[in-house]
């Protein structure tokens, strides 16, 4: 399986964007420009992605073979580079029904029915320190429980959209989903510190000080990680009672037979999980300097052991409250995404085998194409230059260079290849870490199978 | 370069893709070794604990007693390699005081035991004691079978009046290896 991070994510939805030949370009700008009449997606073939991404650590980093050192001095090496901001992801997609047509009043509806897995998680660098070097080396220091951040969804999405042609130069499109959540773990707003003081004047060498604890894992589609079964998120694919909507937005302009603009809004929307929630959960403060021994005065008559540990058990359930409950209710936002793209054409004039081989086309398009993903914990975005050209009439490729937060050198393509109504695309990206790809830090592979047509 | 070139240079790019030699079964190997520092117990002893109002030696020992659940727990039998403990006492008594740490079992036998000896002051100034006690290997094995630790003062009696303190304070390493 191809490991990638959120750049690699960032880098597939450019190599995919603006491609107005393929109808998953909607998916991602659903007021782009539609160059075919109608398609239809040959069922869980028509769209299969995966995606991985590793901010500043990669697979060969840990797993490398030689002889100068050992996978645990690789790992603590990585513990002490890697930064509370770093992160990996997995995506991963499946198109299992997908189909669009033209109405007679030159609208285009596309409708479908994916699955989609998103993952990310930040790195724990405060518990990952305290674990590795303990809190004797670091007194009077705060670590964060916050630094504890981590989601994970897996949704089944019903979908249609509309693309309108507003004029010859103006398209606009929106998209209504329908979220299913099969799977939801989510442990994002976790808060408090935990801080060993050096208490020179105190009672004892140190104070420990848990202050403001505040967090825990919220899980839904499941129950408790106890009760984890495969059959039952399958089935939580259409019935699983956790629902959510939401909408995508979008648009394309062209300035002229050479500039174009778009952009769009995507997972504008919400899932409520209420089906076979369960949460884990923990709060409160809490102090402690060791166990107090009183010993017995030689005046004082009363002899009894105090029940030391006990007290100090029922001190700590009395201020910490671990707990956990199962049927919760909670929301979460989708992943919302912002895209944009400036395309400039030239080249030759081109005979295309499009809608309308009249249209004034070129042969070369090229820009930038931006996007911008929210996390948890922030903001992934990435920058990307297109080329995009058909080699002959009936294979298009775009070349994509792209820069982000996991790799500022990362060349990926796209090849689509269409005859008669077949299309297949191949799509992959960070080329330039083929050499060891175990040593890249995203990488990611799409293909798709379907028939794309045009009445004319 | 024409387009066709670019495209066949990909393909090829993507066909000769290769990496170099990882070895997941490394994983096997994995493990943490994580030393946390945790206060254990403190007290203050005064002349109260020894004497009378009127200054009569009552006692020259005490004894205090903890149980420590999870020193069996099977966790800590398991994962923990070694512990450092730190003592500090800091005694303004004319005497020196005698401590010794007992890790019992349930059944009250004596696995472990550790002696610590608090100098006395000559000037009613405090005089500060400290000790690093090292305990690996068989000794952890002795700690981890015990669920109760004892505390024994004994304060060693001389010709000065038992007047003043002493301070008691412990913390421990814990090395656990996961």
């Amino acid at each position: 399986m191809v490991l990638l991070t959120s750049a690699g994510v960032a880098a597939q939805y450019q190599q995919l964007y603006d491609t107005d030949y393929l109808p998953q370009s909607l998916l991602l700008n659903p007021g782009n420009k539609v160059d075919f009449d109608k398609h239809l997606g040959i069922p869980l073939l028509s769209g299969v992605g995966v995606q991985a991404a590793t901010r500043n650590v990669s697979v060969y980093d840990i797993f490398q073979v030689n002889e100068r050192d050992e996978i645990n001095e690789r790992i603590r090496a990585k513990v002490d580079q890697l930064s509370n901001r770093d992160y990996a992801v997995l995506h991963q997609s499946l198109e299992i029904l997908s189909a669009g047509f033209r109405t007679r009043k030159g609208n285009y509806i596309s409708f479908g029915w994916y699955e989609e897995l998103d993952a990310i998680t930040y790195f724990p660098k405060d518990v990952a320190t305290l674990a590795y070097e303990g809190n004797q080396q670091h007194l009077g220091y705060a670590f964060k429980a916050s630094d504890i951040k981590a989601r994970a969804e897996m949704v089944s999405v019903f979908h249609i959209g509309m693309n309108k042609k507003v004029n010859e130069h103006f398209s606009i499109g929106g998209r209504f989903k329908l979220y299913s959540g099969m799977f939801s773990a989510e442990s994002t707003h976790n808060s408090g510190t935990f801080t060993t003081y050096l208490t020179p004047d105190g009672n004892n060498y140190y104070e420990h000080r848990l202050e403001n604890i505040n967090g825990g894992l919220k899980i839904a589609g499941i129950g408790s990680f106890e009760e984890v079964s495969e059959s039952q998120i399958l089935q939580n694919s259409i019935f699983g009672g956790n629902y959510g909507v939401g909408i995508d937005l979008g648009f394309s302009y062209d300035f002229n037979e050479r500039w174009s603009v778009s952009g769009s809004l995507l997972d504008l929307g919400f899932i409520n999980y209420r089906s076979r929630t369960y949460e884990y959960y923990g709060n409160g403060d809490f102090d402690f300097d060791g166990i107090e021994f009183i010993f017995p005065s030689v005046v004082d008559e009363n002899t009894v052991i105090r029940p030391y540990w006990t007290d100090l058990e029922e001190e700590f359930d009395e201020n910490m409250n671990f707990g956990e409950r199962a049927d919760v209710s909670y929301t979460l936002l989708r992943p919302v995404k912002l895209m944009g793209g400036l395309t400039y054409s030239f080249g030759e004039h081109l005979k295309c085998n499009c809608l309308d081989p009249e249209e004034n086309r070129y042969r070369f398009k090229t820009g930038l194409q931006a996007m911008a993903i929210k996390r948890p914990g922030s903001i992934q975005a990435g920058l990307t230059a297109f080329l995009d050209a058909p080699v002959t009439s009936f294979l298009n490729t775009k070349l994509t260079y792209g820069i982000d937060s996991f790799t500022y050198t990362n060349v990926g393509f796209l090849i689509s290849a269409k005859i008669r109504s077949f299309n297949v695309y191949l799509a992959a990206d960070n080329l330039l870490s083929y050499s060891n790809i175990a040593d890249s830090n995203t990488a990611s592979f799409q293909i798709c199978f379907q028939l794309i047509s045009n009445t004319k | 370069m024409k387009i066709e070139k670019l495209l066949f240079f990909l393909l090829v790019l993507l066909a000769t893709g290769c990496t170099e030699e990882i070895d997941f079964n490394q994983v096997k190997e994995v493990s943490l070794t994580t030393t946390q520092d945790i206060d254990l117990v403190h007290f203050l002893l005064t002349q109260d604990n020894f004497v009378d109002d009127g200054g009569q030696t009552q006692q020259n020992g005490l004894v205090e007693a903890v149980k420590l659940d999870f020193l069996d727990d099977p966790f800590f039998q398991n994962r923990l390699v070694r512990i450092v403990f730190d003592f500090r006492m800091t005694n303004t008594f004319p005497q020196s005081l005698t401590a010794v740490i007992k890790f019992n079992d349930e059944d009250g036998v004596t696995r472990e035991s550790i002696t610590l000896e608090a100098a006395g002051s000559t000037n009613g100034e405090a005089i500060v004691s400290e000790y690093d006690v090292v305990k690996e290997g068989t000794a952890i094995s002795n700690i981890t079978t015990a669920d109760t630790v004892l505390v024994e003062y004994y304060i060693n009696t001389n010709s000065a009046p038992v007047v003043g303190s002493l301070k008691f304070e412990s913390k421990a390493a814990y090395t656990v290896e996961l």
